[in-house]
């Protein structure tokens, strides 16, 4: 067991996954489902920070933000420190998420996610790159709570088939 | 926080530059399922498909070639027409075509990533458009990708003037619709009516003059404002186009564009200036702005406005903005 754990923490897994949320994020689809585009890297990332606290901390946080931000072409940064924010939070609050019932969590993940979308939103407007008037742009928060629960169960199988530690 | 104010200054311009490249591959992954469905469709399409769509476009070409004879006729003509009237020199353009990778995930914004960059030569404020009219200006670029903003993008702007009578205009994009510009300050009374197609203005200096850009739509004039509400369709194709070109006019980069008021008077002179011009300018800086606004004004007549506008100024300037627009 010694051996395992200190080998094969299969943390390419963890790599991988959060990848595959930033494709996710960029996949093209169609603009009226835009607004209601997950945000992936969030679910993932909260994912790994409540599983494994000790292992994905707000560095990975603020690298997998960095990488979405030349990605998706925003200002420079602006998903890395709202990333390391959601990632701070889920680490303060890991112990209680872990107990609650799937409906709790999804109740967390609407906060937590719709914190973050009104973060990029003052940033955004504070630089002039958004001129929206309203909060539609929370609408993406909603369907992150919605698919928690199912990105919370693929990936913790994910976890245990691979034993990521 | 200090990211922010690094990606403002645009220190940190290198690190973005080399990180993009490293990502390409991700665009090129995210787009995988549209291209090979797209492939699949090709696959299945049936040989009677094949063969219409090919006689159909054998067709277009041959109506095209047509066309472009005419063109090439109409170009000379232009050219010793304007160098009897000593005008600027006439810009080749060459266009590259280039293939949409994607498009910005976030809402508001529109922007599209394109498959060429610095290594291919694209700079900064280069225009792209597609079969059918101006698309919009790469805003970055990365060694192998760029993003362009797209001309209805509510930050973005682009200076036309109606084809029929030349009246300007900047045409503005709109926080709402992907497929909706709206004109600013248009006065209540110029000569703007519905189906007008409003081509490039060439003003700013940064996009040619001459390209189509949109179709009125709608005016609305509500007494209560002092400006008319003009709604403007795009003719490009701005989320179907999947080819773009990229327009190259000049071999090397723009310099960067001058002061505000000496803009105006570049005019549809695009890139190149006569000397004479650059030391005219600044003293004709007023006049042009007479001339925009006796054009709205009466713009019905364009050969009187252009009399009218340009007389209390020296004459030998006045006709030659008219000449560069029609």
């Amino acid at each position: 067991m010694v051996e395992i754990s200190k080998q094969s923490r299969n943390l390419w897994v963890i790599a991988l996954s959060l990848v595959f949320a930033a494709v996710m994020t960029i996949v093209p689809i169609p603009t009226w489902l835009e607004l209601w585009r997950p945000d992936w890297v969030a679910l993932v990332l909260v994912y790994w920070v409540i599983a494994l606290p000790h292992r994905v901390g707000m560095v990975w946080a603020w690298t997998v933000g960095f990488l979405l931000d030349v990605l998706e072409g925003t200002l420079l940064g602006l998903n890395a420190i709202v990333l390391t924010m959601m990632a701070y939070i889920a680490l303060t609050l890991y112990q209680r998420l872990r107990m609650f019932t799937p409906l709790q969590q999804s109740m967390t993940i609407l906060m937590l996610v719709g914190t973050g979308q009104i973060l990029v939103f003052w940033v955004q407007t504070a630089t002039g790159r958004n001129t929206a008037d309203n909060l539609v742009f929370v609408l993406s928060a909603v369907t992150s709570a919605l698919l928690w629960p199912l990105i919370f169960v693929s990936l913790r199988f994910w976890r245990r088939s691979f034993r990521v530690n | 926080m200090l990211m922010f104010a690094d990606s403002r200054f645009d220190y940190l311009g290198k690190v973005r530059y080399y990180t993009a490249a490293a990502v390409t591959p991700l665009h090129l992954m995210a787009n995988l399922p549209s291209r090979i469905s797209g492939s699949f469709g090709n696959f299945f399409q049936s040989r009677n498909e094949f063969e219409a769509a090919n006689a159909r476009l054998e067709e277009e070409l041959l109506m095209l070639q047509f066309n472009l004879q005419k063109l090439a006729h109409l170009e000379a003509e232009n050219r010793r027409l304007n160098e009897l009237l000593k005008a600027s020199s006439i810009v080749n353009e060459v266009a590259v075509r280039a293939q949409l990778l994607g498009e910005s995930p976030d809402p508001f914004s529109k922007r599209l990533l394109i498959n060429k960059g610095s290594n291919e030569g694209v700079y900064v404020g280069q225009p792209v458009l597609d079969a059918y009219g101006l698309m919009g200006q790469v805003v970055e670029v990365d060694p192998l990708t760029s993003w362009v903003l797209l001309i209805t993008d509510p930050l973005h702007a682009t200076p036309v003037q109606v084809n029929r009578n030349g009246v300007r205009a900047i045409a503005a994009g709109t926080p709402d619709s992907l497929h909706q510009l709206t004109l600013e300050n248009v006065a209540t009374t110029a000569d703007v009516q519905v189906g007008d197609v409003l081509v490039t203005s060439g003003l700013g200096q940064r996009l040619p003059a001459g390209y189509p850009v949109g179709v009125v739509g709608s005016i609305v004039n509500d007494p209560g404002k002092s400006f008319a509400t003009v709604h403007v369709t795009p003719t490009a194709q701005l989320d179907r186009s999947r080819n773009v070109l990229l327009l190259f006019s000049s071999p090397e980069p723009l310099p960067p564009p001058p002061l505000p008021e000496t803009t105006v008077i570049a005019e549809s002179e695009a890139l190149v200036q006569a000397p004479t011009d650059v030391a005219a300018a600044p003293t004709n800086t007023p006049q042009a702005e007479t001339v925009v606004v006796t054009e709205a004004a009466n713009s019905a007549v364009p050969d009187t406005s252009e009399s009218s506008g340009a007389a209390p100024a020296d004459g030998a300037e006045g006709p030659r903005y008219f000449e560069g627009r029609e």
